[in-house]
């Protein structure tokens, strides 16, 4: 009877030796993973914001603001503003920094966004609906009619391209970057059919709806998911961590326990 | 004398067992994202690209309501496809990551490589309805791990902001309320 008694407590010391030890080794491993994680993060951000300035300086040159490197006098210069200006259309903060227009067409008009560079905190893009009117006068100013030549480019394929930049002295420059590098071996001097442009634009940025081109959208949050089915989503037919790790530790303590009863009876025997 | 090295014996072996299944289960990867919950209903897409873009570019990143503008013109409450959040993304790290879109799931080791890599990965949830999507939500993955070679992903929901874990192949194949991964932001 003190032998069985003797067991029951060794086992039981050794139970709650084997459990301190288990979480011990599991808080160590997770202190040195979080530890770890927190050295990489730590080393990014300071790679990061020591680049940053850099960055920002880079950013005022406006060289390399798009997926391909572009130089400043490829960009929209005040003239061309100060002309889009005529069309009375006042979109701009700062004039001088000015370096994209882009074009969206919605039910028929045309918004027009205007933005400055280097974004900076607080920015608000100055944006400006613009009527269908307006637009033609801005596509009128800028047709053949008047001088202009102007070479059709197919955009059919692009998808994510949206910024039309229009730039150079003698006429409508135009060129389509930001996602696809063909565009970006466009030089001053090259044009293309702004309307053909605009008429891709068209098929590019309406409204999506889920069914429309059978391209899925992502919104309709009510649809999906109520707040706790993410995390409840776990209750699916495979186990959760937690009973993972509890069902090991219990393993192990079993494990423990047999192998010490059978060296126990062993040595009664 | 016997009795103690068997007792200590037994020790050492619920030890070495105990470290071996805590250290062989879990192999992390991991973005240290912020949760961000979508201003609007139709926002998840640019929610997500916040917090995308809050890691790549933590000084100069745009929010949600700014993402839309320059994807729609103006602050409308739409949803958008997989190109126009990615574009999204990327304006909002001030293009200084370009993210990328696909039509189809990263795999498990994709994602983690992705994280491990330092980026995290939006995930195109979408619900259909026949062959024809009729619903889509996004997602923010931030962090995996491997629990006897079970797959987790862990992830932010823009819709209120909540975290939460979900098995890859459950994410894959079943989806919370049907909605299944079927295209990313990378």
């Amino acid at each position: 009877m003190k032998k069985r008694i003797s067991h029951l407590i060794l086992m039981a010391v050794l139970l709650v030796v084997c459990t301190g030890l288990t979480f011990s080794v599991g808080a160590v491993y997770a202190e040195r993973s979080n530890d770890a994680k927190k050295a990489v993060l730590d080393s990014a951000m300071m790679q990061a914001q020591s680049f940053y300035p850099e960055l920002s300086s880079m950013l005022d040159n406006a060289a390399v603001y798009s997926t391909c490197s572009i130089s400043k006098d490829q960009l929209l210069s005040v003239k061309d503003l100060n002309s889009i200006r005529d069309v009375d259309v006042k979109w701009f903060v700062d004039v001088d920094k000015i370096i994209e227009i882009t074009l969206l067409e919605k039910d028929g008009e045309f918004n027009v966004v205007g933005s400055t560079l280097p974004p900076e905190p607080g920015d608000d893009y100055a944006i400006t609906r613009m009527e269908p009117s307006d637009t033609a006068a801005l596509l009128k100013k800028y047709s053949k009619e008047n001088g202009y030549e102007t070479k059709a480019v197919s955009i059919s394929e692009l998808h994510d391209t949206r910024l039309l930049l229009i730039s150079g002295d003698s006429g409508l420059k135009a060129a389509l970057l930001r996602g696809r590098e063909d565009f970006c071996n466009m030089k001053l001097g090259d044009v293309m059919d702004l309307e053909d442009a605009i008429e891709n634009l068209k098929g590019l940025y309406q409204v999506n709806t889920p069914s429309e081109n059978g391209l899925p959208v992502y919104g309709g949050v009510p649809q999906f998911p109520d707040s706790p089915e993410i995390s409840s989503a776990t209750k699916s037919d495979e186990p959760s961590i937690l009973s993972i790790v509890m069902i090991s530790c219990f393993g192990v303590f079993t494990i423990t326990a047999t192998v010490i009863i059978v060296l126990k009876k062993k040595r009664i025997k | 004398m016997k009795k103690i090295a068997g007792k200590i014996c037994s020790v050492i072996l619920a030890v070495v067992m105990s470290c071996t299944m805590m250290g062989l289960s879990t192999k992390a990867a991991y973005v240290d994202v912020t949760a961000v919950k979508q201003q609007k209903t139709n926002w998840c897409w640019a929610a997500c690209a916040q917090m995308s873009a809050m890691i790549a570019c933590p000084a100069y990143y745009h929010n949600q309501s700014q993402i839309v503008t320059y994807i729609f013109g103006s602050t409308y409450n739409y949803a958008a496809n997989i190109y126009q959040a990615a574009m999204g993304a990327s304006y909002g790290s001030c293009y200084y990551r370009t993210f990328s879109s696909t039509s189809s799931p990263l795999s498990f080791s994709q994602i983690n490589a992705k994280l491990t890599a330092g980026y995290p990965v939006q995930a195109g949830m979408v619900h259909y309805s026949g062959s024809t999507p009729d619903g889509g939500h996004m997602l923010e993955i931030y962090q995996t791990y491997s629990i006897f070679s079970i797959n987790y992903v862990l992830l932010v929901d823009p819709y209120d902001g909540s975290r939460g874990t979900l098995s890859y192949n459950y994410l894959l194949n079943t989806g919370p309320s049907g909605y299944k991964y079927e295209e990313t932001v990378y």
